[in-house]
């Protein structure tokens, strides 16, 4: 009973800190915000008003102690039930992260922190725009989270906050207005104006710390806006407009000018009455200054208007007439939450309407404004933008996709700025570790003087803000790195550099019952079957039909070689029988999507097939086609290809084996498998496939690469026979902790297409370390001449190794490492000998046994498929 | 004429309010989109979520009719109000009452949205009480002395004055179109326009209190009738295109017409006293359901 009591005291002594604990933050803007911001929270009542802001451009966490600026409240405001501290931070430096943390002496609150605005007019920044969240707490909460997903340098919200605007509405709305803050605890900061469900001008004074008229500017980015927030809910014909018109007159620097206000100048909707003395005092004055965009809330409906210029003349609707070149463009109305209304009243200039619940999403760039709108009904699935790029909609973000289009450009584009990045040598792979020459080119820079900053990785590794802008990147490890130029937020550049050889992998799978079909001999498409009879369906229409199997979202460069391409089925029932087909590659004129076009029959193939003889197949069972490379080098190589083109292929022949499509499961889809050696890669490399023969009309040397592709076919075996398939990492070949000293490892590498009696030139197998391992090593590699370890409970007891062997002494190795101290000694005598014998083109499978002394820790296929041991062989024929 | 004066103004209300909602919103989403008030019934009936039932387009269409079915009760009971003493119908009295219902919870709700401002219930005095006071006096089963009836027209009288006077005081904040009907009408700043809404308001206040006294009734009055009249009139005449443009006449001439009897009223309380200074009838039946 003892601990009961305790217990309950600690949850009473708990929820008491929690309810003191400074709440309902709010970051505001108004005026400049690249050097003051505003913190507002509720105090509590009985918090004696002793609450302090603590903040740092340094991150301490909750240790109030290490912050170095710290600022009480300099107001507070017992109101609506809450007591409204407000702490106005000044002396700010732009662009700059702050640590805030509030507390007092019954609590803090968590870690937030906030961005200060930049103040360079060249660097582009977001916003979100809208109003009334009233009462429908649902898709308002869901408006909050938009925020939080699209991370946009400023909210603006036009009123109607709540419905009626009690104690407990407005508490409820501050509650769910903490759902805009992002998981890592950014604060987004909030310009409001007043709505006709605020029934006082302190409703947004003394919540948002206004100007006590809830009318003000707060200036964007330096000089790159000026957004005017105003209040339909006063006097507008009085000292309002006088300062408007004064705030305008001064407001030439800026790039961009906005407005944004409750009651709109035209509702589109019926019910609503027409906003006469906003029209005849604001509509003039915004046309004279070029505000450009106008949002406007209130009606709850959804608006996106064409420029338009106040005028009563002849063709005019409603006192508008569409002007393209200096007309304002409005859009709204409300929708952040409250019920909806009908958009019933469309004018000659409404470029799109609906209703819906949604926000603006707003991109201000120099040039342009661009205005999104965003449905907020599936917020809670919507993906985070990436913090680099605010600019690209996250995944699953819903956008309306009006007839007009789903973006309004406000202003004249300037020439995209582009950025260029290349080696000076023109490689992008490099067999040593040596420094690279890296020069950047920019087309249509913002200004002369602009930073280019290079990521490596994703880290700052250099930046210059000098012509012809250079960089050298010196590497420390042999492997794959991504390098980033940046020039403001939404130009960047990647140029991928590898040293040591480090083919590269791209894998699509459909994404749309589109891109796998089948069609009929009666002509017909069958689009969204839930399996793929490869080729023949049950009933005599579906006899030999022909499959269409088409993959997006590849990204395989122009004139890349392909090393090997493969599709991977997955069986949806048992078949077997007969299975003879043939794959055509589509050319890239006729890979269009399946159901537009030319019919799927009619479409015009490479030369080049592969046959398949499809084995028996078992239910779940996965199943790969031979080597595509053929197929996909001639797709690669198309004049017509582009990076991201489709890769289409069609399948006939006789036979059945049922596969998943998309519609019968989208986890076992059709997948396609590609490693290739980027162009540039390969320009280092003696004659590479594809290109023309040599003057001297030596042979062409062409490179295969296979890599473990299941956890069959690589594996451990202690001393003692055990046999280890589910390791994540493969100990070559002491296992200390595991099976002990001199254990054996096997490998099996399958689909090698070496046509027997080539010339070897180069044989390796490329590890990936697990960790550093170091200390002597000696090991022998063996040909295994086997062809499945599963079927082998003790499989090297029972076979013979190789006359041939390797030997390896590998140097130290550091985690992750995966260059040239992870390489095996060439081993082209033992593929050599393995291609040699009769049987070889009909299973074209190398394995190989490592034994001997030592420890070096290597990925298996269950530690990281992407970095299982991989089979790089060089041949002629 | 004080019946037919009374008569008139009830029925200017429901005509100006009617022709108003017919045209543009009735305050029904008021109701209809109130979770406080809905969310009970959509719960209890197991219809629909809130959320779905805020979004769907159902709701709206329902609000959109509901507005036009107010309106025509509204202009049907204006009708009935004019011409209630050709029918004799007491039976019918039920359409005035119901609209007269209607309009008390649109105050109400009105009152409610603005925060519970006192002034925003009791300037609707006259708009609440005439039409009920109207119904009180046509009603066979119900009897009021015209003393009684001055009294309670006094009362509405007070109350509209006040709440105006308080909203021109800006001791409730002082609406923005009071302001720029002002600077609209008679070409002054905003400032200048403050001050003369505060002496308007203090007058409202003073002559609410002075009717309520016999040396002062007259010379309140004598404020009040051309005031109310003023106030009405200022919503057109602060719209200049109110004659040129269909939507600014339809959004502003119901707002004269319902204001009306804002003027009307008192006028009523003129006659009602120089009838009862007059004839020395203090008691009698000022309007008796046979007029």
């Amino acid at each position: 009973m003892l601990k009961q009591f305790i217990l309950l005291g600690l949850l009473i002594g708990i929820v008491a800190r929690i309810d003191a604990a400074p709440s309902r933050i709010r970051l505001i803007w108004r005026g400049d915000t690249a050097t003051t911001a505003t913190i507002g929270w509720d105090a509590g009542a009985s918090s004696n008003n002793s609450d302090i802001v603590y903040f740092d451009t340094v991150d301490h966490g909750i240790d109030i102690s290490k912050y170095r600026f710290k600022q009480k409240a300099q107001t507070h405001h017992l109101y609506k039930g809450m007591n409204n501290a407000f702490s106005r931070l000044t002396g700010l430096r732009p662009s700059t992260q702050y640590f805030i943390v509030i507390a007092g002496a019954r609590g803090h609150s968590p870690r937030y922190w906030f961005k200060t605005s930049h103040n360079d007019s060249k660097t582009p920044m977001t916003i979100i725009a809208g109003g009334d969240s009233r009462n429908n707490r649902t898709p308002r909460r869901n408006g909050n989270l938009i925020v939080r997903q699209l991370r946009p340098d400023a909210v603006i919200f036009a009123g109607d906050m709540t419905g009626s605007g009690t104690n407990s509405q407005w508490k409820r709305w501050f509650n769910d207005w903490q759902l805009t803050i992002a998981k890592d605890g950014q604060l987004f900061p909030i310009i409001t104006a007043r709505g006709n469900h605020e029934s006082r001008n302190t409703d947004l004074e003394y919540l948002f710390d206004t100007t006590p008229g809830v009318y003000y500017s707060t200036q964007l980015g330096g000089d790159l806006v000026n957004v005017f927030a105003l209040n339909t809910e006063s006097s507008i014909s009085g000292n309002q407009t006088n300062w408007l018109n004064k705030e305008l007159q001064k407001s030439d620097r800026f790039k961009h000018r906005m407005a944004f206000y409750h009651k709109p100048m035209r509702p589109h909707t019926r019910g609503k009455s027409e906003g006469s003395r906003q029209y005849k005092h604001w509509a003039p004055l915004f046309y004279q200054h070029q505000v450009r965009l106008v949002m406007e809330s209130d009606a709850h409906t959804v608006k996106t208007t064409y420029p338009v210029r106040p005028s009563y003349d002849s063709g005019h609707d409603e006192g508008f007439i569409r002007d393209d070149k200096k007309g304002m463009v409005f859009v709204g109305e409300g929708c952040w939450g409250a019920p909806l209304r009908s958009n019933n009243d469309d004018k000659k200039w409404t470029r799109a309407s609906g209703k819906f619940n949604q926000v603006k999403w707003i991109h201000v760039f120099e040039d342009r404004i661009e205005v999104r709108t965003v449905k907020t009904h599936n917020a809670e699935s919507v993906g985070s933008v990436d913090k680099d790029d605010r600019f690209k909609a996250p995944n699953k973000l819903t956008l309306w996709r009006p007839q007009s289009g789903a973006v309004v450009t406000i202003g004249t584009p300037k020439p995209e700025m582009k950025i260029k990045i290349k080696t000076d040598s023109g490689l992008a792979h490099f067999k040593e570790l040596v420094p690279v020459s890296i020069k950047v080119e920019v087309e249509n820079p913002p200004s002369e003087n602009s930073d280019v900053v290079l990521f490596v990785d994703g880290v700052e590794y250099a930046r210059t803000a000098t012509q012809p802008y250079r960089f050298t990147f010196d590497p420390k490890d042999f492997g794959l790195y991504e390098l980033k130029v940046k020039m403001h937020e939404k130009a960047s550049r990647v140029l991928k550099l590898s040293f040591g050889h480090l083919p590269q992998r791209s894998l699509a799978t459909i994404k749309d019952g589109i891109d796998d079909v089948e069609f009929r001999r009666s002509g017909r498409l069958y689009t969204n079957s839930s399996d793929l009879e490869i080729v023949s369906d049950g009933d005599s229409s579906g006899r030999n039909q022909i499959i269409g199997v088409r993959f997006r979202g590849l990204s395989i460069p122009k004139n890349a070689q392909i090393i090997n391409a493969e599709i991977v089925f997955t069986a949806k029932g048992s078949s077997s029988g007969i299975g003879q087909t043939v794959i055509e590659g589509l050319t890239v004129a006729d890979n269009k999507i399946f159901n537009s076009g030319k019919s799927l029959k009619e479409r015009n193939s490479y030369d080049e097939t592969i046959s398949w003889t499809m084995s028996s197949w078992k239910k779940g069972g996965v199943y790969s086609t031979p080597g595509l490379k053929p197929l996909v080098q001639a797709m690669v190589e198309d004049k017509l290809y582009k990076n991201n083109s489709a890769l289409a292929f069609r399948i006939k022949g006789a036979g059945t084996r049922r596969a998943y499509s998309y519609e019968g499961s989208p986890a076992h889809a059709p997948k396609i498998i590609v490693d290739y050696l980027a162009p540039e890669e390969i320009i280092d490399e003696p004659n590479p496939i594809g290109r023309e023969p040599a003057e001297d009309d030596a042979p062409l040397s062409q490179m295969v690469l296979a890599r473990i592709q299941s956890s069959d076919d690589d594996a451990e075996m202690s001393k003692r026979g055990n046999m280890y398939f589910s390791s994540s990492d493969l100990e070559l070949v002491d296992d200390k902790g595991g099976n002990g000293r001199d254990q054996k490892v096997g490998l099996v590498f399958r689909n090698l297409e070496i046509p027997q009696g080539a010339h070897i030139e180069q044989a390796y197998i490329q590890f990936t370390a697990k960790g550093d391992s170091d200390g002597e090593a000696m090991l022998d590699i063996h040909y295994g001449g086997f062809r499945d370890l599963r079927s082998r409970r003790r499989f090297l007891d029972d076979i013979t190794l190789s006359a041939a062997v390797a030997v390896w002494q590998p140097g130290p190795w550091r985690s992750n490492g995966a260059g040239k101290a992870q390489r095996t000694s060439d081993l082209s005598a033992l593929v050599t000998e393995a291609i040699g014998q009769e049987t070889w083109p009909s299973h074209k499978t190398l394995s190989f046994v490592i034994i001997g002394k030592g420890l070096r820790r290597a990925y298996s296929f269950n530690g990281d498929a992407k970095k299982a041991p991989r089979l790089i062989i060089k041949f002629s024929h | 004429m004080m019946n037919w004066l009374l008569t008139l103004s009830a029925a200017l209300i429901f005509l100006g309010r009617g022709i108003l909602y017919y045209f543009y919103d009735a305050p029904v989403r008021a109701i209809l989109w109130n979770e406080e008030v809905m969310g009970p019934f959509i719960s209890f009936f197991g219809l629909t979520s809130w959320t779905e039932y805020a979004i769907h387009s159902s709701t709206d269409a329902f609000c959109q009719k509901a507005s036009l079915a107010v309106s025509l009760l509204f202009l049907l009971s204006s009708v009935f109000i004019l011409f209630q003493k050709k029918w004799h119908s007491q039976k019918m009295m039920i359409i005035p009452f119901i609209s007269w219902l209607i309009l008390t919870v649109f105050v109400g709700l009105s009152w409610q949205s603005k925060d519970l401002m006192a002034a925003q219930l009791i300037e609707h005095g006259i708009q609440i009480l005439v039409p009920f006071l109207w119904m009180v006096a046509h009603c066979r089963q119900l009897k009021m002395s015209g003393q009684a009836l001055t009294v309670f027209l006094k009362v509405a009288t007070s109350l509209t004055f006040i709440g105006h006077g308080l909203y021109a005081l800006n001791i409730y904040p002082t609406p923005g179109p009071f302001i720029d009907m002002v600077i609209e009408i008679l070409g002054v700043n905003e400032n200048q326009a403050r001050f003369i809404l505060k002496i308007m308001g203090s007058l409202d206040v003073i002559c609410s209190i002075g009717i309520w006294f016999r040396r002062f009734l007259m010379p309140s009055l004598i404020f009040m009738i051309p005031w109310g009249m003023a106030t009405s009139l200022a919503r057109p005449l602060s719209h200049p295109q109110v004659f040129e443009q269909v939507d600014t006449f339809l959004r502003w001439m119901p707002e004269l017409i319902f204001r009306l009897p804002h003027g009307l009223v008192p006028l009523i309380i003129w006659y009602a006293a120089g009838h009862i200074k007059s004839r020395k009838l203090a008691g009698n039946k000022l309007v008796s359901h046979h007029g």
